[in-house]
């Protein structure tokens, strides 16, 4: 092969390593895990299947989510997904396994929307579950819709809708608001 | 107030909006609350509710009904099941034939046992009794002031003050009595008795005195009036 055969080849590698790099990379503050496995051929969407997208926040990691498969769309970088699995992680160290059969990441925010039917289970037993939640990844703060049920330890707290810190620890429902202590779990 | 966990009851709210911290324990509740602790329920406009100390505290127009006890006030904070303090003025609590006001009630839902620490009315199918402490055994019918009583019975006609009373309403508004001690003096039809002691009968209007009794009777004509 002569000279200029190689450095053509060169130059098409290079091409082809910025274009990945454009589609994946993030710029904002909050670095970005690349997915962790090759996209099958560029097509107007990248799927990715048994993936996880992770979110960290100064170097910690935020969430992560998991789904049996993940859509990508390259211009907006929203991501959609299905048959979620996520984990959110608590400042006290413990973490919230989400599950949800669908949802959808908007590419600039970063925000996430769980639907269908979300349930949240905290290492420490308190379960939360709603048929859409979003979770604000600025604020880190959960919104729950639909018809809300949060339980921790002998409380029951149930209503229309809900909002909640990350760490489901400071939790305010409105909309018929019920909250039961004590006695026999509802 | 000792909080026996034994007798630690649900304790569940209803409003528009609930804020729970599970971390402080404390719930806040705002909006057309509805309150229940043990058996009293209580409704007003916002509450809070201390999970760790199972106190509660509900304000704007509290209505707080256990059984056939009614208390009304602006404020009533609860401790545990069976202990309600209903302050801010205009506190009434009604059970049965008993109507104790004042501005404040502190009230012992089990015992049916409310104080009445700053002065305030009992009211029985007799009368009223007004003192600067009050005490009212709702079971018992009883009540004991304490501090410028003084006993209104328009039925009996009668017109009694002293420094304590005991007042016994009776049942079915019979059998009524009221002992006066210190500086008792009564007015009944006009006549005017006085003594350390005075015991009332409040059905046969019959009154009995002890420690330098005096009885000053009102002329006849005057009686006549008076009737």
């Amino acid at each position: 092969m002569t000279k200029k055969q190689y450095a053509v080849i060169a130059c098409a590698v290079i091409v082809l390593a910025g274009g990945l790099y454009y589609i994946l990379g993030g710029d904002s503050a909050s670095s970005r895990q690349p997915v962790s496995e090759a996209g099958s051929a560029v097509t107007d969407k990248l799927s990715y299947s048994g993936s996880s997208i992770i979110e960290e926040h100064d170097g910690k990691r935020s969430w992560e989510l998991s789904a049996e498969t993940i859509e990508v769309d390259p211009n907006t970088k929203n991501t959609t997904l299905k048959n979620i699995t996520g984990t959110f992680y608590r400042d006290n160290g413990g973490k919230i396994i989400v599950t949800a059969p669908q949802g959808f990441i908007d590419g600039t925010t970063r925000d996430i929307v769980l639907d269908s039917q979300v349930e949240a289970v905290a290492e420490d037993g308190a379960t939360f579950m709603a048929p859409t939640v979003r979770f604000n990844n600025a604020e880190k703060r959960y919104y729950g819709t639909g018809g809300v049920r949060v339980t921790r330890d002998d409380t029951v707290l149930t209503g229309d809708q809900l909002e909640s810190d990350a760490n489901m620890e400071k939790i305010k429902v409105s909309g018929h608001a019920h909250i039961i202590q004590g006695g026999k779990a509802q | 107030a000792r909080i026996d966990a034994a007798q630690q009851q649900p304790v569940e709210m209803d409003a528009d909006t609930i804020e729970y911290n599970s971390t402080s324990g404390l719930m806040q509740a705002d909006g057309g609350v509805r309150f229940v602790q043990g058996e009293a329920v209580l409704t007003g406009q916002s509450a809070q509710y201390n999970t760790q100390t199972k106190e509660g505290y509900v304000t704007g127009g509290v209505k707080a009904v256990k059984d056939t006890a009614t208390l009304t006030a602006p404020e009533v904070r609860s401790y545990g099941d069976n202990h309600l303090v209903a302050s801010g003025g205009d506190v009434v609590l009604t059970k049965d034939d008993s109507r104790l006001e004042g501005d404040l009630v502190d009230y012992y839902t089990d015992k049916d046992y409310a104080v009445v620490p700053n002065g305030g009315v009992v009211t029985m199918p007799d009368g009223t009794m007004k003192a600067d402490y009050l005490e009212a055994f709702l079971k018992e019918n009883r009540a004991v002031g304490k501090g410028n009583v003084h006993i209104i019975s328009e039925a009996r006609k009668l017109d009694a003050t002293s420094d304590q009373a005991v007042y016994y309403g009776g049942q079915d508004g019979k059998d009524g009595k009221a002992v006066l001690t210190g500086n008792a003096r009564a007015v009944q039809d006009g006549n005017v008795l006085t003594g350390s002691t005075l015991t009332i009968t409040m059905d046969d209007k019959a009154m009995t005195a002890s420690g330098r009794p005096r009885l000053v009777v009102a002329p006849q004509d005057t009686q006549e009036t008076k009737k």
